[in-house]
């Protein structure tokens, strides 16, 4: 019942959504335009590099290829769901109007969370859709349905994990008010997912795989998607979602009581 | 020109106490900056062969990355979003209706703001500059310290300059984020951000040169690590003066057309 009356909310506020985003049409057609310039500028920016070595950390041109696409629809699936939502949250709690959201007898988490989409970048998620599956059979001969139920995991666990860790930074602004460069701070993050996260060594390997595991942004469903994955790595996955969800779960709670309103 | 030095002081000062106000900003450029060099420092660790990559050796290509994070501190004056956020919100009019020239108002501002960064981003460069010591490579002589400085410099002008422009749209558009994401995909990948403007093929690369985004961030690289500067240094530095004149003059210009049309509503 409880799911059934989210669902519809959450139903209503994508069609809001979708009327803002018909308004003002021209500005999606922009905005679309300028996504795929960044894909391309990140793929030259791949072949620059490639045009002076062979591999990254033993991985070939087209594995890599591989990962930067995979890290590009995390970034898109973000952007659409839960980037703006996120940027709004910091607005409302840096301008003191978080008290609107407290007073509504919804949850707070799913209303800060889901209420607003930015559809700039449907269109280059069903490309990067093509695109991943294009590379995997360049770099693995066939799309395998093991590996492909694998890769959705993995990519399905590295959502939770970062949307989990990116709610819990942006409460931050609860204590220094102004973290107006918090989305690029997120997109460093999504940058560093989409390289190989086998270039670190070590320690680094294990803090990016298990403490910040941006191995789980694309390196890992990557993994999957040829074949190549390790056990520790796809057992590891729903453990950290869970982990990280319930810690920032427990944060918000804990931030919340330390907000203070600006008499708004 | 007294009267502009102290406007510039001024905003300076202001800028000064905002910055300290709000210090996570500066922490979370601090850790994102950090992030981005430590990705390139692994990535070219772990590609080399030979310790090489092109006609870079790896130490070249890391303190190419390191010193490119100082020239970002010092010289990423990149107003563009705080203006366009003025214009498209009205309050640009405060400045409108006050005797200061607005250039002098943003020049201000960025020093203030990066003498912090600077400050406080030493203790953190000096941290690297002792884990990496023996990578990396120092490669500017004593003679060639005026032309360095004269290219961080005409980096922190011309981004000044290009993001005043851009800012400068918002009075026609009133919406023109998108022009700030051109700019950074033009400095990520024409600036050499991304990676060294050496690595284009022969014929990319003279075009790259004469652009205005190789003077935000490459050149200042080129002239330290001593490595052969694209189209020669007395070339590019004539060319980069030329680019802060004419830069200079089109934001005057169309900053001076945008106030002319310019609506603000309930200020």
């Amino acid at each position: 019942m409880r799911l059934k009356r989210y669902l519809k909310l959450w139903l209503a506020f994508f069609r809001y959504n979708l009327q803002v985003l018909f308004e003002f049409r021209g500005e999606f057609l922009f905005w679309t335009i300028n996504i795929f310039l960044w894909l391309a500028i990140g793929f030259l920016a791949l072949e620059l590099i490639f045009g002076q070595i062979e591999t990254i950390a033993g991985w070939s041109k087209n594995e890599v290829y591989l990962v930067f696409f995979i890290a590009s629809l995390f970034s898109d699936l973000f952007w659409t769901f839960f980037f703006i939502n996120l940027n709004v949250f910091s607005h409302l709690i840096r301008l003191g109007h978080l008290d609107y959201i407290l007073l509504k007898p919804v949850n707070q988490r799913f209303l800060l969370s889901f209420k607003y989409f930015d559809f700039d970048h449907l269109l280059r998620m069903v490309f990067l859709s093509y695109l991943i599956y294009r590379y995997t059979i360049l770099t693995s001969g066939q799309l395998v349905f093991l590996n492909f139920f694998l890769f959705l995991l993995l990519f399905f666990c590295g959502v939770i994990i970062f949307y989990s860790l990116f709610f819990a930074l942006t409460l931050l602004n609860i204590w220094f008010v102004n973290l107006s460069n918090l989305l690029d701070f997120f997109q460093e993050i999504r940058e560093l997912g989409a390289k190989p996260i086998y270039i670190f060594k070590n320690f680094w390997f294990y803090l990016f795989s298990l403490i910040v595991p941006v191995g789980y942004i694309a390196t890992f469903p990557a993994q999957a998607l040829m074949g190549k994955i390790e056990i520790w790595q796809v057992a590891a996955a729903p453990i950290l979602a869970v982990v990280f969800f319930i810690l920032s779960d427990k944060f918000f709670h804990f931030a919340l009581k330390h907000y203070s309103s600006a008499s708004s | 020109m007294a009267k502009k030095i102290t406007t510039v002081l001024a905003f300076f000062k202001i800028t000064l106490k905002e910055t300290f106000t709000y210090r996570g900003v500066l922490l979370l450029w601090l850790l994102g900056w950090l992030l981005s060099f430590l990705t390139m420092y692994f990535l070219w660790q772990t590609s080399a062969v030979n310790g090489r990559v092109g006609s870079f050796s790896l130490n070249e290509l890391i303190s190419y990355y390191f010193i490119g994070v100082c020239v970002v501190v010092l010289c990423g004056w990149y107003p563009f979003y705080a203006i366009h956020e003025m214009i498209k919100n009205g309050s640009v009019v405060h400045f409108l209706l006050k005797p200061v020239d607005f250039f002098w108002y943003a020049l201000g501002f960025e020093l203030g703001w990066h003498s912090v960064n600077t400050l406080l981003y030493l203790g953190f460069l000096s941290l690297i500059i002792f884990f990496l010591k023996n990578q990396l490579v120092f490669n500017l002589f004593w003679w060639q310290l005026p032309s360095f400085l004269l290219s961080l410099a005409m980096a922190a002008l011309i981004s000044l300059e290009v993001n005043l422009i851009l800012a400068s749209a918002t009075f026609w558009l009133t919406k023109s984020e998108g022009l700030g994401s051109l700019f950074w995909m033009a400095i990520f990948l024409l600036g050499g951000q991304a990676v060294p403007l050496d690595f284009f093929p022969q014929r990319w690369q003279a075009l790259v040169a004469v652009l205005p985004f190789r003077f935000m961030y490459s050149l200042p690289l080129e002239v330290y690590l001593n490595r052969g500067v694209i189209l020669g240094l007395p070339l590019s530095l004539l060319l980069g003066f030329f680019w802060i004149i004419a830069l200079y003059l089109i934001f005057k210009f169309s900053w001076r057309k945008g106030c002319q049309v310019y609506t603000a509503f309930g200020q």
